[in-house]
Parts: C-alpha cells; sequence; structure tokens
C-alpha cells in the first residue's frame, strides 16, 4: 500500500482558499479588552462625577483640608466665613503679588480678634495676616496659637533688620533669637535688675523662728505661735505642731496663688490683680504679696506711744516684735523714750497706722491722732477700728496757743514714730508738704509749706517677672521653689557671718535665669559626663511668649 | 515602549532632563521646608508651582488618547508621544507629591485625588515594566502567534485542517452513527490533498509555514486516532484552555500522543505529529492570550482610572483656588 506524501507540495493552492485563512473583518470587532477599558472608562467618569458633586455638597470633609480648631466649628461648613473667594488667605508674599487677599482675611478674623498689635517697631509691611501665622484645618483639637518657631524667627533671627526705631528714639540695637538654648537666646532681660525698694530678707523669713540664728539667741529673740494674733495664728500654725513651738515659714505664706486663697477672700480683695490672673490658669502666676495678709501678723504699725509702749514692754519681757533689724526704729524708739513724750501720747487710744498711706493722709492722720490725744473719747464716739477711714471723726481742736503746741509736739513725735516704723522696711523720701491739708497749719493760720514729712514710694516689687514672656508655676508646681529659687533660701553659713554681711536680699533678684529652663526646655539628650538624660519638654517660641499684646510701650503693671 | 537597547539614545534625554527637574524642584522644596519649619503644602510657593507644573504633566498625559484618535495628524510621532508621556508621568510623581505635602493632607477630594494620581502611575509603571520583557518572550515562546483578535479565527482554521486529514486518512470508528464524528468524510476526501498549518526553523527563526499534504488512502487500524481527535483534539482546538481539555497541558499532550503513537500503526504516524503539533500551537494561542492579557490588561485600570484622575482634576483646580 502506497503510503501519503507528506512532504510539502507545490500542489495548487486558490486564492480563494488563502483568503479564507484570513479573517478581514477582524477589525471591525472590538476586542473583549478594549470593550471591557471603554467601559470602565465611562464608569470611571460617572463615578468621579458623582464624587465631585458629593465634594461640593459636604465641602467640611471633603473640600477641607481638616476639620477646624472647635472654637470655629459653628462655621465648619460655612467656608466664606473666612475665606474670600479667590484669593489667598495666607499673607506669604508671593500670592499677594498675584492677588491680594489677606486684608480682606485679616478683617473677617478680626471681627471677633480684636488684638493688640505685636511691637511699635515692627516694620508694617512685614505684619502678616493673621493666617500667615495661625493654620486652621488642622483638626478640632489642634492648638492653632502654637506656631512655628519660623514665624517668629522671621523677624527676630535678625531683628535689627526688621525693627524701625519708635518716634524720637534711636534705631534699636536688639539681641536676636533664632531658638531657645544657651547660645541664641539672649538671658532673660526682665531679670536684669530687681526694682524692688521693700528692704527684706527672705533668708531670715524662712529661718525657723524668723531669726538669724537658731533659737534666737543673741540676735533676736525667736518667733513662736502663740506670739501670733489668734487670727491669724490658725492660717500660720500646721497641723500637728505645738503652739509654743517656733514659726517656721514657707514659701506659700506669702506667694499665693489663686487656688490657695482662703475662702474669705472677697472680690473686692481680688479686684486689683484679676486683670493678671485674666486668661492665665488658675495657680499661673502668684498674687501680689500684701501687707495685711502676710506681713501684719508679726509687723505692727504703732501710729504713737502707747502702741510702741506695749512694744516697749513687750521687748523688755523678750517678746518684742521685731523691729531691731533697722536701726532707725531703734532710734526712734529711744529718741522718743528720752524726750519723755511716751506718756503724753499715751493718752489716745492705741492705734495702728494703716498701711500704704501717701505723706499728705500720713500728716492729717497725725495730726488727728494729736488733736484727740487731747481729748477724751466723745460719748457715744464710734471706736476707731470700726471707722471706715481713720480720719472720719475729727474732735473740735483748742485753737489756743499752748494747746497749738501740744498739738504740734505730739505731731512732731509721732512722725519720728512712724518714720521709723516705715523706715523698718520701707526707703523713704523726704517730702514738703504744702500746708493746704494741715490742720495744724489751718488752726495756726500758718501758710508756709512744711518741711520734715517723708512719702513712702511704690514698693517696686514686681508681679510679673518675665514681662515678655510667659511662665505658669501650677504647671511647675513638682518641682520644688528651691530648683528656681535657691537665693531665697537662708544661706549656709554660720551666724556670724549671716549677721556680719547684710541679709537684705531686696536688691537681688532670686529667679534662676535660662539656665533652669534649659535642664528640662530643650531637645531630649544625653549628658555625656553623667549619661543622664535629660530635656524633652517643649522649647518652642510660644511655650514661654505670645505675639500679641506686646505693642504697648508702658510698663507692666507692679505691685503698688 | 521598549526602554534601553537601540532606542537608549532617545531615551536618555529624558531621563537626565526628569532628574534634574526633580531634583531641583526638591531642592527648592526643601529650603522651603527649612525657612518656614514645616512641610509646604499646596498654597506654598514651591507647592503651587510643582501642582501647576503636575497638573499640566496630568493633562499632557491625557491629550495621548485624543492623540491616538487622531494618528493622521501631524502632531508628532506616535513613538515621541509615547517617550513623552512616560518620562514626563514619572517626573508628575515627586511633583505632585510635594504639592500635597508629602501626603500629609486631608480632605476627601485631596486624598481621592491623591490616590487615583498613584493608582495611575503604578499602573502606568506596571505596563511598562511588562511591555519591556513581554513581547521578548513572546517571540520566543510564541513563534506561532498571530494576531490577538484572530486567535479563535485561526485556531478554528487549523481545527479544520486536521479534521480534513483526519477524515481523509483514518478510519472512520464502527461505533459511529453519524453526528460529528461521522460527517460527511466523503465531502472530506473530494479533494486528493490538504493544505496544513506547520512550523519550520530556519536560521534560528521559527515561523509558521503552509503544508501540502497528499492524501492517498484510509490507513487501516487508525480509528483511535480518529476517536482521540473528535474527543479531544477538536475540543481542544476550538476552545484552547477554556475547554478544559488535558491537551492544555504540554506534558499530559505528549503522554497522550505518544501512547496513541504506539497504540498506531506506523503509517498513522504523520497523521499524529500533525496533530500534535496543532495542539502545540493551540497551546502557544494560550500562551500568547495569556501574555496578552498581562501587557494589555494594565490598562483596564491606568485608562479608567486616568479619566477619573481628570474629572476630579478639574474639581479640585478651582476648588483650590477659590478657597485659596
Amino acid at each position: 500500500m502506497a503510503g501519503p506524501d507528506f512532504s510539502p507540495s507545490t500542489a495548487p493552492e486558490t486564492s480563494r482558499g488563502h483568503a479564507s485563512r484570513i479573517d478581514r473583518s477582524y477589525y471591525t470587532r472590538t476586542a473583549p479588552l478594549l470593550r471591557g477599558r471603554r467601559w470602565l472608562m465611562f464608569l470611571a467618569f460617572v463615578a468621579a462625577l458623582g464624587w465631585s458633586a458629593w465634594a461640593l455638597t459636604d465641602k467640611s470633609r471633603q473640600l477641607a483640608p481638616g476639620a477646624v480648631v472647635a472654637a470655629h466649628a459653628t462655621w465648619e461648613n460655612d467656608c466664606q466665613a473666612c475665606h474670600v473667594p479667590l484669593s489667598p488667605i495666607r499673607e506669604g508674599g508671593w500670592q499677594e503679588q498675584v492677588i491680594a487677599g489677606s486684608a480682606t482675611h485679616s478683617a473677617k478674623c478680626e471681627k471677633c480678634h480684636a488684638l493688640a498689635s505685636h511691637s511699635l517697631r515692627q516694620v508694617p509691611a512685614e505684619v502678616g495676616s493673621c493666617s500667615s501665622c495661625h493654620d486652621d484645618h488642622r483638626g478640632r483639637e489642634a492648638d492653632i496659637r502654637r506656631v512655628a518657631d519660623t514665624t517668629c524667627t522671621t523677624c527676630h533671627g535678625d531683628i535689627s533688620a526688621h525693627s524701625i526705631a519708635a518716634a524720637g528714639e534711636p534705631t534699636p540695637v536688639l539681641p536676636s533669637v533664632t531658638r531657645f538654648d544657651a547660645d541664641h537666646h539672649p538671658p532673660f532681660q526682665s531679670l536684669a535688675t530687681d526694682p524692688g525698694r521693700v528692704k527684706f530678707s527672705h533668708g531670715r523669713h524662712l529661718r525657723a523662728g524668723l531669726t538669724l540664728s537658731a533659737g534666737g539667741g543673741a540676735d533676736k529673740v525667736a518667733w513662736t505661735y502663740d506670739r501670733l494674733p489668734a487670727a491669724d495664728r490658725a492660717r500660720y500654725l500646721p497641723a500637728g505642731v505645738s503652739e509654743t513651738d517656733l514659726v517656721q515659714l514657707d514659701c506659700a505664706a506669702c506667694h499665693q496663688f489663686a487656688p490657695d486663697l482662703p475662702l474669705d477672700v472677697s472680690l473686692r480683695d481680688l479686684r486689683p490683680v484679676s486683670a493678671l490672673l485674666a486668661g492665665r490658669a488658675p495657680g499661673a502666676i502668684a498674687l501680689p504679696v500684701e501687707f495685711e495678709r502676710h506681713c501684719s501678723a508679726c509687723h505692727q504699725l504703732p501710729a504713737d506711744a502707747s502702741a510702741t509702749a506695749t512694744a516697749a514692754t513687750l521687748a523688755a519681757a523678750g517678746t518684742a516684735a521685731d523691729t531691731s533689724a533697722d536701726a532707725s526704729a531703734t532710734a526712734t524708739a529711744a529718741t522718743l523714750a528720752a524726750a519723755g513724750t511716751a506718756a503724753a501720747l499715751s493718752a489716745g487710744a492705741p492705734s495702728q497706722l494703716p498701711h500704704g498711706l501717701d505723706a499728705g493722709t500720713i500728716r492729717r492722720y497725725l495730726e488727728t491722732r494729736a488733736v484727740a490725744a487731747l481729748h477724751a473719747p466723745p460719748e457715744g464716739a464710734i471706736p476707731e477700728e470700726r471707722r471706715p477711714l481713720p480720719v472720719a471723726h475729727v474732735p473740735e481742736p483748742p485753737r489756743d496757743a499752748a494747746s497749738l503746741d501740744e498739738i504740734r509736739a505730739g505731731v512732731d513725735a509721732r512722725r519720728l514714730l512712724v518714720r521709723g516704723v516705715c523706715e523698718k522696711c520701707h526707703q523713704v523720701d523726704p517730702v514738703t508738704l504744702a500746708a493746704e491739708g494741715s490742720l495744724v497749719a489751718a488752726l495756726a493760720g500758718d501758710r508756709a509749706p512744711q518741711e520734715g514729712w517723708f512719702g513712702v514710694g511704690p514698693s517696686g516689687i514686681k508681679v510679673l517677672w518675665l514681662e515678655k514672656a510667659r511662665f505658669d508655676h501650677s504647671a511647675h508646681r513638682s518641682w520644688s521653689c528651691r530648683e528656681c529659687h535657691a537665693g531665697a533660701y537662708p544661706p549656709a553659713l554660720p551666724p556670724a557671718d549671716i549677721l556680719a554681711s547684710s541679709p537684705l536680699d531686696h536688691g537681688q533678684v532670686l529667679i534662676a535665669g535660662k539656665e533652669s529652663c534649659l535642664g528640662c526646655h530643650a531637645p531630649r539628650q544625653r549628658d555625656a559626663a553623667s549619661g543622664r538624660e535629660f530635656g524633652g519638654a517643649r522649647f518652642d517660641c510660644v511655650e514661654c511668649h505670645g505675639y500679641h499684646g506686646h505693642g504697648h510701650l508702658s510698663p507692666l503693671p507692679v505691685a503698688p | 515602549m521598549r526602554i534601553g537597547g537601540k532606542t537608549w539614545h532617545r531615551d536618555l534625554p529624558w531621563i537626565v532632563a526628569m532628574v534634574l527637574l526633580g531634583v531641583v524642584a526638591a531642592g527648592f522644596y526643601l529650603a522651603e521646608y527649612l525657612a518656614a519649619g514645616r512641610l509646604p503644602g499646596g498654597s506654598s510657593r514651591t507647592g503651587f508651582m510643582c501642582g501647576v507644573i503636575a497638573g499640566g504633566i496630568v493633562v499632557f498625559e491625557l491629550l495621548l488618547w485624543p492623540r491616538r484618535r487622531v494618528r493622521s495628524w501631524r502632531l508628532g510621532s506616535a513613538q515621541a508621544w509615547l517617550r513623552a508621556h512616560v518620562w514626563l508621568g514619572l517626573l508628575a510623581l515627586p511633583l505632585a507629591l510635594m504639592h500635597a505635602r508629602l501626603l500629609f493632607i486631608g480632605g476627601w477630594l485631596n486624598w481621592a485625588l491623591t490616590a487615583l494620581f498613584l493608582a495611575v502611575i503604578v499602573s502606568g509603571i506596571w505596563g511598562l515594566a511588562v511591555q519591556q520583557w513581554i513581547p521578548g518572550w513572546m517571540l520566543e515562546q510564541v513563534p506561532a502567534e498571530t494576531i490577538y483578535e484572530q486567535i479563535d479565527h485561526v485556531a478554528a482554521q487549523h481545527c479544520r485542517e486536521a479534521e480534513r486529514l483526519v477524515r481523509g486518512m483514518c478510519v472512520a470508528d464502527p461505533a459511529e452513527h453519524g453526528g460529528e464524528h461521522g460527517g460527511d468524510d466523503a465531502a472530506a476526501d473530494r479533494g486528493d490533498h490538504a493544505v496544513i498549518t506547520g512550523l519550520r526553523s530556519m536560521t534560528g527563526i521559527q515561523g509558521k509555514v503552509l503544508q501540502v499534504v497528499q492524501i492517498h488512502a484510509i490507513i487501516p487500524g487508525t480509528a483511535a486516532v480518529r476517536r482521540m481527535f473528535f474527543d479531544e483534539v477538536k475540543p481542544y482546538l476550538l476552545g484552547g484552555r477554556r475547554s478544559g481539555s488535558s491537551l492544555a497541558s504540554r506534558a499530559t499532550s505528549v503522554r497522550l500522543f505518544a501512547a496513541l503513537r504506539d497504540s498506531s500503526p506506523t503509517e498513522a504516524a504523520v497523521v499524529i505529529d500533525h496533530l500534535e503539533r496543532t495542539c502545540d500551537i493551540r497551546r502557544q494561542f494560550d500562551l500568547q492570550a495569556r501574555l496578552h492579557g498581562w501587557l494589555h490588561g494594565w490598562l483596564l485600570v491606568h485608562v479608567p482610572l486616568s479619566v477619573a484622575l481628570g474629572v476630579l482634576l478639574a474639581v479640585h483646580v478651582p476648588v483650590a483656588l477659590w478657597y485659596w
């Protein structure tokens, strides 16, 4: 049987046969991949249009880069409450060159936020819009006040080039700041000097018994709790301590913070410091030290010799009020005793001079006291301590020459006494008073100015030490006061050495500088020598500084 | 588009320019970041410029589609367009990221836009990657390659050729009673030859050739061959891998045809060899279809998402300027 021939053959193959091997219409049919792609394109187009429509109806979630801060949540979906269409909200220089708009935006902010300018020395053209520093849309809980350091260092990095002289002032020479560390931040200028004029020794007041030597001794008679007025004793006496123990004050005895105030503090007492407390966290700053609240338990203000005599009697008994630290007070008492006027002055009721009087009021008060000493208290007179004002009741003065001389002598003696009392703590300044307002001058018809009077100027004690920065004591309550106020504590010296040097520290700044801050407010790092880790607390500009409200040039308030 | 090789000199300028522009933009961005102390966003000077350029690139990329619809216009060669499409698209990635504050952004629309952009870029890179090696691999592995859309047509053609050969040379199965197996052998045998498709290798290059086979007479003892053709081979040739045939596996195919060859007369070997070769070509078509899917399947992602990206970009631009 012949087998088939499978070798390639030249057997005829028709053109039709060849043509049938090719599907000539294949390109007219859409391939499945292409068909699917077109369907998907259509679906994607429709989906994108749908998403776009959704975006335009849900702007807060779709268009905004994030939720606005909680305070602005009311306007979450009202973009134009803050935005001006087609104008940049952030002043950034280059956008402003294209479209001006930031001023309009800031005007919208300032409807609610009327804030003081930063500084009179800043260049007006460099003052940005609100949003150039404050970024919103960073979430409900974002702190848009915490701006980046660069918003500050843009100018403060080379502050001389970004500040102008105020009218009548030379061009300021200011230190530049680029970051908070030992090298790029100047020392705290507010801590350069202590303008305080009240003679005071923190070290003495923090020693047991308020003496420079333990238990009193040659220095002074030590204070015990039972010597304090009953009204004040409970305030100072710690639980579990005997009344016969030595008084041991601590910082909080005088430096009180708002949450620490006793419940009997009235709003009227708080009013002078309410401006300071406004906007600050509870306990952020120490309230001003007040004589009546913090000093009067020990420091009495005798206005005439009867009180002085009492004090002298107490002193003789070894329990005198602590008045000998200042030599002038001792001299005054000695002068009075030598003049033999004590008996004459003791006729009036014992009196405590109100604290905080000016020179004219002191004169009027002492003249009234001298006149009153010539009279027995009138029937039905209001006890002095209940009178609303120290000069509320003035008895009819005698006008004869002898009485006038006696009144003058009484006034002079009281003036010496009171001056000594004031000088114990204050720097007093000689003052010449006009005759007007003087009871004695009016009686004698004398119109000549009166010399020999004195006044006590402002204490100069700062309520806010860090004038350009913000410090929150409550945030640092876990630290000992000594960490930053080591100088306020009694020195570790023998009593003799302490007495040899002046214990007064009112001229010293007892607040540590930035070095004490840098232990925490610095990048987390390890000390190579000790291996101890430190730092980690925030140290950006706004941690301590605020931008708004420093535009004024008036000094910050100080205690009277 | 294949990168490198003979066209490397055309890609190199694009690569250099892309890297330079990217570095310059990153330098400006870094400088602004250091100056501001925070990542510049889309409204910053650098971020805005990056956004404008990236947006322009996206628009240009989208123009590739209409460009292909108007091939007759003299707007540069298709190769130049594709090269620009690829390299500018890659340049748009860092620019868009800097515009989007390195993805530290908010707003669902912004996120959708960014996600779409990244998906488009990633799918494009994937497409570019598969184009680097699949065509070469296909050239090696699929010498019988045909036009993708004609695979079924060509496979049916091969099936008809094989069936003509089987009907003309193999004994009809006695159990057959018409139907597909029976068919019209007389009609099939009208000619004395059959045109079949074969593979030839010449100087290392393989290709399909048409062969004419003389048909002389029925070969006795080939009923099994005929049965296997109708039961196994024909369904596979017509349906390919989707038919579920065991012939889709090369190993199984070799084993089945070897067994068939052992049980058939020697004269039937040529028929069996042809059937095996035809199945081999069909497997190559299957592989070609699969590679074609890899080679073009990414467009199912790339193109539709590009359309969506274009729409959202058209919304993003005016909205961003409106609430600048």
